[in-house]
């Protein structure tokens, strides 16, 4: 009998979690689904990706951090089912064990994920004019390359480099702010 | 290209299929690339939702239609048939006076640093017009002859020929000046990156330059770069130049009218996700109220369901204001508080 009463409110908060899960779930799916396509690049690919999401998510939302970006950790727990997924195509296809495939740590979101739109922007605006006005265009305005080629009048390779280097510059630069700021 | 320069292409979406799809295959052996791709989409998740595209809207058109008469303007300078203002040069103190006949609209959008072309003259609209005015062969031939590089290359600018532009405004000595001009020349050309790097060096060299001030100005506007831009001309209204501070006021309204136009779009998007937040949290409550019900914690099944029907009013939702009632009825009914499940009851009628 006295189990029995002590086992409630075990329930209850279970429920609980799985409704502020659904919540969390409901305001972000719309932001997997489109990273989702954006990775796999088919559309049955991208909603079997969203669900695996849905339930890695579920299982390990006792551990998430409620005060932390709850977009970026949605959004890392889909890029490492998609990983996971490539990597088991990958050493299915070359029938290796999965094990000869090295295990990699998933990838947790960084720190300066908690950092706002307009702090990006102001963080943008200090690199280089090199790479500020093409990070610019593609990571704030997000146009296509074809574009920012042409209004830069640059060759598209070009601005992929840049694109390339001015990423890695920038989270560089996110990483030393956080420092200094710690 | 390697395969693991292309992360950031294969991030953006800017891959073929098939292209993807071998990037897809490396990205599942390769653990740089792994964390690259991460990185790129961590930068996009904190940059936010995407903001309403730029209008690409060029500035020349933007002017046009605050123009009451534009096909009048365009006549007059394409034609140069029309009033033409006469500006006597004196180039040099003891040789005869050039007159130069300039319309009385400019074909240039760029500020150059030769006096007489820097006179304020509101822009013109060319529509499938080359950008650029009348100016006899004679004129250029003699300010060749004179050797004055900043006249001749404004005038060469302003006649269309921009090659012929740079190579004599790169022979002017001052340096702020010929940075400026050349700058210039970049904007004619529609080289706007090139633009803002010679306008930033002039500026550098003499921070209040004001052509070079202008020549930065238009080019961040040309590059989609519009608070920058909306900031460089208020500066330049704020100074008094006679006909460019008023030009240069219109261009950062116009450029604050297309910025409020955004937030607002952006503020009624933080609107509705505030809605989604409030729906959320109700339907949690609601939730709540009725696992805390089942675990037979009526007490706290009552505070909960008052707590969804407070938040299912302020949205106002009525589906949701209609569920919290009736779990209000039960956990009233079940904590001993008939009147208040009554109450609850007849509300959800």
């Amino acid at each position: 009998m006295r189990s029995a009463v002590m086992s409630r409110p075990a329930v209850a908060r279970d429920e609980n979690v799985g409704a502020r899960f659904a919540a969390l779930v409901r305001l972000h799916e719309a932001t997997l689904q489109g990273y989702a396509l954006k990775l796999a690049g088919d559309r049955a690919d991208a909603s079997d990706l969203v669900q695996d999401t849905l339930e890695r998510g579920l299982r390990a939302y006792s551990s998430f951090d409620e005060g932390t970006n709850a977009r970026a950790w949605l959004c890392a727990i889909l890029y490492n089912v998609f990983v996971d997924r490539l990597r088991k195509r990958k050493s299915e296809a070359t029938s290796l064990l999965e094990d000869d495939v090295a295990a990699e740590e998933p990838l947790a979101p960084p720190r300066w994920t908690a950092i706002t739109p307009e702090q990006l922007r102001d963080a943008v605006a200090r690199l280089d004019p090199e790479f500020r006005v093409v990070c610019e265009l593609r990571l704030v305005e997000r146009l296509p390359y074809a574009e920012i080629a042409v209004r830069l009048r640059l060759p598209r390779n070009t601005v992929a480099t840049r694109l390339l280097r001015g990423r890695d510059k920038l989270k560089l630069m996110l990483e030393q702010y956080l420092e200094e700021a710690t | 290209m390697s395969a693991c320069e292309r992360a950031g292409e294969f991030f953006d979406g800017e891959l073929a299929p098939g292209e993807a799809a071998v990037f897809r295959e490396h990205l599942a052996a390769c653990g740089s690339c792994q964390e690259r791709v991460f990185d790129a989409m961590m930068l996009d998740v904190a940059a936010g939702e995407p903001r309403p595209r730029a209008t690409t809207t060029p500035v020349i058109a933007l002017d046009a239609r605050r123009r009451l008469r534009p096909v009048i303007f365009a006549a007059v300078a394409t034609l140069a048939v029309a009033a033409t203002l006469v500006l006597v040069l004196r180039l040099r103190p003891r040789e005869a006076p050039v007159a130069l006949a300039l319309a009385p609209t400019r074909a240039l959008e760029p500020r150059l640093t030769w006096p007489d072309a820097d006179r304020h003259r509101p822009l013109a609209v060319m529509r499938g017009v080359a950008a650029h005015e009348r100016v006899g062969h004679d004129l250029l031939d003699r300010l060749e002859q004179r050797g004055d590089a900043r006249a001749l290359g404004a005038a060469e600018l302003l006649a269309g020929d921009d090659a012929a532009a740079e190579r004599a405004l790169a022979r002017v000595t001052e340096p702020a000046d010929r940075t400026s001009d050349l700058a210039a020349v970049a904007l004619a050309r529609g080289d706007a990156v090139k633009a803002l790097e010679l306008a930033d060096a002039a500026l550098q060299l003499q921070p209040a330059h004001a052509q070079a001030s202008w020549n930065a100005a238009l080019a961040l506007r040309a590059l989609g770069l519009r608070r920058a831009a909306e900031r460089g001309f208020a500066a330049i209204a704020a100074r008094a130049e006679p006909g460019w501070s008023d030009e240069a006021r219109a261009r950062a309204d116009e450029l604050a009218g297309e910025r409020r136009a955004h937030e607002r779009l952006d503020r009624e998007r933080a609107d509705v996700a505030q809605v989604h937040n409030e729906l959320s949290a109700a339907a949690l409550a609601v939730a709540q109220a009725r696992a805390a019900l089942a675990a037979g914690d009526a007490v706290a099944a009552e505070r909960l369901a008052r707590d969804a029907l407070g938040r299912a009013q302020r949205i106002p939702d009525a589906a949701l204001e209609s569920q919290a009632l009736e779990a209000l009825a039960a956990a009233a009914a079940a904590a001993g508080h008939p009147g208040l499940a009554r109450g609850a009851r007849d509300d959800d009628r």
